[in-house]
């Protein structure tokens, strides 16, 4: 038999210590290997070189009394090793049964495996805390994104709503336009009317009053007043808004704008040529289109008034060209100032002392934004020159 | 002089080893090492006039798939939960570790600590800290900020638990 040959051989490859306590937790013996693990000695209390046992009384007690057959501790790091402590019963009580007097503690070297398990837990752990690092960046990302576009939503409806501000503006200051020229329109009928009721009147004093003189003045009071009743007319049709795109003749469209604005320009000796192809069918908003041109008859007014000169003219002329038809509006009031013709249609850009530089920029988003049409301007001799481009067919 | 044993217990990388470092060593690092099994510290904490010998257990940390080992919890005598106050999810987690420790017993104290304070604004710190206290239902002086990192707080932890450990 080679008994004590395989245990020498079992032995120098063992990859286990011990030591061996008593009743006392008093260390009794040990192998010879067992300070790599922990700094024992001789009758030294076990908890304070094995502190992973403190607490453990309870347990320890158990095996004594031989109701445990073993407790162990995985994986706990000394000194650098990995090692698993296991706690066995050691020499049996020679009188009573069962019990015993000594405990074997053995320590297990697993310093390969567990340095090979860390690494694996270790790359398991840093893709787990990549992994919730992207879901975090991801939800924050989501998170930016529904703010930023709650802030474009705001800043688009406060652009809206800015624009709508504008539009209104503008609208306010054309109606006091209008309103300026049907005053003036009506001061000739309400001077005729007055008129002839002076005359009905002395003619009632005088007693000279017949039956047919009274005919014919009525006729003639309600012939003025039907002239006045139309103007307003012309006026309310003027700003009635029609929110859909149609077909509709460019020059009765222009022409019903001139119908307004004729008598006040005649006055100021400014003379309004309509020319053009009269079948013209464009299509847009006939009220937008209107708007914008009596905003471009009323800037070049006003540079007829700021410079007056013995021929005052403005030209408006409509052609087609392919699918487009065209608007040019000329006139020789001097034209706009080279450094800032780049600029004029911008918002607040203004060549005049009291303008608030909104009406061009309306008109241009009148013109490119509601109709698909286009609008620029270009100084010519003596004045300026604006064209305005629309569609003649309704796109899908 | 009394020893007591102390554990950390937590998700993993909510910073327990370092915790310990920083209490035992005043050391930091911030490279995260993963801890397998447990390693044992000792530290003598003065409790007014009294002195406690700390064992403190350095446990692995829990993952959704392995949670912690609790042979390691045996005989333990308070606790100290570790969390991540920047992963939500790890703080989610500590009202799973406290029903462990009362599944051993009732009476082992324990600290709830929001670990990495230096890596989120006051603000945001304070909102979770209130969510947690009113989630898990304890008093807030269980409940502590920490930062490994500069070491707010640490010293406090154990202190804290020393005391409460010896009342």
């Amino acid at each position: 038999m080679h008994i004590q040959e395989v245990f020498n051989a079992i032995y120098s490859n063992h990859c286990y210590e011990y030591f061996v306590i008593n009743k006392d937790y008093k260390v009794i013996e040990y192998s010879d290997k067992v300070f790599e693990y922990c700094d024992i000695q001789d009758g030294s209390d076990i908890f304070e070189f094995i502190p992973e046992l403190y607490g453990l009384e309870l347990e320890f007690e158990n095996i004594f009394k031989g109701q445990v057959e073993v407790y162990e501790i995985p994986i706990v790091s000394k000194k650098d090793k990995y090692i698993n402590i296991y706690i066995y019963p050691g020499r049996e009580s020679v009188s009573q049964s069962k019990n015993y007097e000594t405990l074997i503690i053995l320590l297990e070297d697993i310093t390969t495996i567990a340095t090979t398990k860390q690494k694996l837990i270790q790359e398991k752990n840093d893709n787990t805390l990549l992994l919730q690092e992207i879901s975090v960046k991801n939800k924050q990302l989501e998170l930016y994104n529904n703010k930023m576009q709650e802030l474009v939503r705001k800043e688009i409806k406060k652009n809206l709503e800015q624009q709508k501000m504008l539009e209104l503006q503008a609208r306010y200051s054309q109606m006091g336009e209008i309103i300026g020229m049907i005053t003036h329109q009506w001061k000739q009928p309400l001077n005729a009317i007055s008129m002839m009721a002076n005359v009905l009147m002395l003619k009632q004093q005088n007693n000279s009053l017949d039956k047919k003189i009274l005919e014919e003045k009525l006729d003639d009071i309600i012939m003025q007043v039907k002239y006045m009743s139309q103007t307003v007319n012309d006026f309310q049709h003027f700003f009635n808004p029609i929110k859909d795109k149609m077909y509709f003749n460019l020059f009765d469209s222009i022409q019903s704008v001139l119908d307004l604005v004729k008598s006040e320009y005649f006055h100021k000796n400014i003379t309004v040529f309509l020319d053009g192809d009269k079948s013209i069918q464009a299509v847009g908003l006939p009220n937008e289109v209107n708007q914008v041109v009596l905003s471009l008859l009323k800037n070049s007014k006003d540079e007829f008034v700021k410079n007056p000169h013995s021929d005052m003219w403005i030209k408006i002329n409509i052609s087609s060209i392919d699918d487009k038809a065209i608007i040019e509006v000329s006139d020789n009031a001097g034209g706009i100032p080279e450094d800032i013709i780049d600029k004029i249609f911008d918002i607040y850009v203004t060549t005049k002392q009291d303008g608030s530089g909104i009406g061009l920029n309306i008109s241009k988003s009148m013109i490119e934004e509601h109709m698909d049409g286009e609008m620029y301007v270009e100084n010519i001799e003596n004045g300026a020159k604006f064209t305005i481009i629309l569609p003649t067919t309704m796109d899908n | 002089m009394i020893s007591k044993k102390i554990t950390l217990i937590g998700d993993f990388s909510t910073g327990k080893t370092s915790l310990i470092r920083r209490f035992v060593d005043n050391e930091f690092s911030d490279k995260y090492l993963s801890t397998i099994g447990v390693k044992i510290s000792k530290k003598v904490i003065d409790v007014d006039d009294k002195k406690v010998q700390g064992l403190i257990w350095d446990i692995e940390g829990g993952t959704e798939t392995k949670p912690i080992n609790q042979t390691y919890l045996r005989g333990m005598h308070g606790c100290i939960i570790a969390s991540d106050i920047t992963r939500q999810e790890t703080i989610d987690n500590v009202k799973n570790y406290i029903n462990i420790i009362q599944s051993i017993s009732k009476d082992i104290p324990f600290i709830v600590v929001l670990n990495k304070y230096d890596k989120i604004d006051e603000q945001n710190a304070q909102k979770i800290y209130f969510d947690l206290v009113l989630t898990l239902g304890i008093s807030e002086d269980r409940v502590y900020f920490t930062s490994a990192k500069s070491g707010m707080g640490v010293e406090m932890v154990f202190t804290t638990l020393a005391k409460l450990l010896i009342q």
